[in-house]
């Protein structure tokens, strides 16, 4: 049997709630007595036990043979070591003196792939802001998992002109160092083991590739990452941490309006624009709403809508990754930087403008003060 | 020089034929895993059912390739590991060069050179003492009989008017090990007990086993219990094991979390995990579970273990034979987990 022979049987609705039921990653195994009550509360109406066996002839689960407990009260799923000493680990049931022998049963297998739970995250904003959405994204992560996954919100300050310096880069990212070694410590402290996910906006996405670049920092580890508007270099290899392990996987939230990206490589040095051209890494999943701008997806409404049950960003921290998938993935064409002379021209102006700009106000400022002076003299 | 062996050790030399009644009794009563090695490493032919490794082995010990050294070294790794009930104790404060002088000074001297016996008697009795380098090893021994249900032998037989139903048992024998095992640069003795926890058999056991140990010079009390609900709780929440179930008792309740699947513990389950990441292990005060360590992730085991923990009385519960050295694997990782 075929997926299309199961749908024009059973239904799309059907069929499209198990193939999200095997995506989600919630268990290896599906129960029909509870998936046909998810169906039902679905309004679908279906043999469950017949859509199962027919999806297993379709190759979309597996139908294995297992044991359970014979005892009425008990009924567990044992394995072939309770079968071969004839005892329940669970109720305790010795079959030899009951003379029951485990009755056999079915269960009904998806993929092995499991979905994750978020442990803690850490959110690192851009320059020339204070991101306000970090608060807003802390207390949606704080609702949305009633287990406690806390947020680590890293403000470095209002940097504007210090985008433009490396020495100044580093200077952050080594702050950003100091702070997520602490929160590893706490973390461990309150029972959570497991390295964090982050989310990185902008420049912040700058900070963390300076941080997973750092070599004493190589002992570092990471879940998976969302980056929104980065400025790294769509060419960034990405594969090299996940290989080692420093990163779990990375989300790219590319704004097909995002307008302030593109200039980066002119003027943040060793940037590029990741959050509008995607990363060529195919480790990478690169998403792309045309509607969003630099900062757009941490408007409330968007963080709302990503953060839902069910939403990218939801799907993307929770699911197992094999199955992952979104219909704005997209997978972008080759990038190689602006010539660097161009570069190095562009960001030459950029300074000695920048700089010339600062120069008049400062003359402007004390013309203005020693004008008053004078006046009031007179 | 050679030294002539003691009576006792001519005692344990056995004929070809006791041997033959030994592989036929206790090697045959293994799991077939291990019998499979017990011929792979002695390069005897294996064979696919119980029948062949019988004769095979019989073949085996009448050309002379399988000998009494071989199986009692085989015995020694299998036989009473696994399928167990084991308690961790403090270590005895004996001085560890004491430890021998005390047992050839005791009224078990002569166990001393006993490597392994082969007798079961009703009641569980002192039977090997063994002390090898940094090792002490001591084992009781009862054999029982038991009744197995046979429904195929059950009949029903009228007599005048009423009818009577007969529910047939067929008598069967179990061998049962108790063990004092003490390595003694561990920081801890267990005691593996392979009687059912029912009743007071443990505590009957774990009585006599102090009792010999008494006798034996190597302690005057009981030893303490160590509380095992740290590693419970600990190994329910972050490690390689599968925790096919948890409980966690506070003062008034407790809190289960099981996975029913077959393959895969609470983990898997992504609304079990998220209730355990929910849960504050402090405010329990002891935990048990069920916990499998899989052979794949623990690459030291002969074969994926199933262990019960129960934290009230520092219990622990193997449910698969297995090997000397898988038993000890399990205990190294539930002491890392009790320690850190």
């Amino acid at each position: 049997m075929t997926e299309d022979q199961l749908r024009e049987r059973f239904g799309d609705k059907a069929v499209d709630a198990l193939v999200a039921q095997l995506r989600s990653g919630e268990a290896p195994e599906i129960d029909p007595l509870l998936f046909g009550a998810k169906l039902a509360g679905a309004g679908i109406v279906v043999e469950v036990k017949s859509l199962l066996d027919a999806a297993s002839e379709a190759g979309l689960v597996a139908r294995v043979s297992i044991w359970q407990c014979p005892e009425p009260s008990c009924r567990r799923l044992i394995d072939s070591d309770a079968v071969a000493n004839r005892h329940c680990p669970y109720c305790g049931t010795d079959y030899r003196e009951t003379g029951d022998d485990p009755v056999e049963a079915v269960v009904y297998r998806g993929s092995t792939a499991i979905s994750r739970s978020v442990p803690w995250l850490i959110a690192v904003h851009g320059f020339n802001t204070r991101g306000p959405w970090q608060e807003d994204f802390s207390w949606r992560i704080a609702n949305r998992f009633k287990y406690h996954a806390p947020v680590v919100i890293y403000k470095y300050g209002l940097v504007r002109l210090g985008v433009l310096f490396r020495w100044r880069h580093r200077m952050l990212a080594r702050r950003l160092v100091q702070q997520i070694r602490k929160a590893i410590t706490h973390a461990r402290e309150n029972q959570i083991e497991e390295p964090p996910d982050i989310v990185i906006h902008s420049f912040g996405s700058q900070l963390f590739r300076l941080v997973l670049d750092f070599a004493d920092c190589s002992d570092l580890r990471f879940g998976r990452v969302i980056a929104v508007g980065s400025v790294i270099r769509p060419d960034f290899d990405w594969s090299s941490y996940i290989r080692d392990g420093r990163i779990e996987a990375v989300l790219d939230q590319c704004g097909g309006s995002d307008w302030a990206v593109p200039f980066a490589q002119f003027t943040i040095p060793g940037t590029g624009p990741g959050g509008r051209h995607g990363f060529t890494d195919p480790a990478v999943i690169n998403v792309r709403n045309g509607e969003y701008g630099h900062s757009t997806a941490f408007t409330e409404v968007e963080l709302a809508r990503n953060l839902a049950h069910g939403g990218l960003w939801d799907r993307f921290l929770r699911e197992p990754l094999a199955t992952f998938s979104d219909p704005t993935r997209f997978v972008p064409n080759a990038w190689s930087p602006a010539h660097g002379l161009i570069r190095w021209l562009l960001r030459a102006f950029v300074v000695v403008l920048l700089s010339a700009a600062t120069l008049v106000l400062a003359w402007l400022i004390i013309l203005h003060v020693s004008g008053s002076h004078w006046a009031c003299l007179c | 020089m050679n030294k002539k062996p003691s009576k006792a050790q001519q005692g344990n030399e056995l004929n070809k034929r006791t041997l033959k009644k030994v592989v036929a009794q206790i090697v045959l009563a293994q799991g077939n895993t291990f019998i499979k090695e017990l011929l792979r490493s002695n390069n005897i032919q294996i064979g696919n059912t119980k029948a062949d490794f019988a004769q095979n082995l019989n073949a085996a010990i009448d050309a002379g390739a399988l000998t009494q050294g071989a199986i009692e070294a085989w015995l020694g790794e299998i036989e009473g590991w696994g399928n167990q009930h084991v308690y961790l104790f403090e270590p005895s404060a004996i001085p560890r060069t004491g430890i021998r002088s005390a047992l050839e000074a005791s009224k078990h001297a002569e166990l001393l050179v006993r490597k392994v016996s082969y007798e079961f008697p009703v009641a569980l009795s002192l039977s090997t003492i063994n002390l090898t380098g940094d090792h002490l090893s001591i084992t009781w021994h009862r054999g029982r009989g038991g009744w197995e249900r046979a429904k195929a032998k059950d009949f029903q037989r009228d007599e005048g008017p009423d009818s009577f139903e007969y529910r047939a048992y067929r008598e069967r024998f179990d061998r049962s090990v108790v063990r004092f095992e003490w390595r003694l640069s561990d920081p801890y003795s267990a005691i593996m007990i392979q009687l059912p926890n029912e009743g007071d058999e443990h505590e009957k056991a774990l009585n006599q086993v102090w009792q010999d140990l008494k006798e034996a010079g190597l302690l005057p009390r009981p030893l303490n219990k160590i509380r095992l609900s740290p590693a419970f709780k600990k190994i329910g929440r972050n490690t390689a094991a599968i925790v096919q179930s948890t409980r966690l008792l506070a003062q008034g309740g407790h809190v289960d979390l099981v996975s029913t699947q077959t393959e895969g513990g609470i983990e898997a389950v992504e609304a079990v995990r998220e209730v355990r990441r929910g849960v504050d292990d402090a405010n329990f005060l002891a935990a048990d579970g069920m916990f499998s360590f899989a052979e794949e992730k623990y690459k030291q085991l002969s074969r994926t273990i199933k262990m019960e923990g129960h934290g009230l009385d520092s219990r622990l519960r193997i449910w698969v034979q297995c090997k000397r050295d898988d038993v000890y694997f399990v205990l190294s990782v539930i002491w890392a987990n009790n320690s850190a």
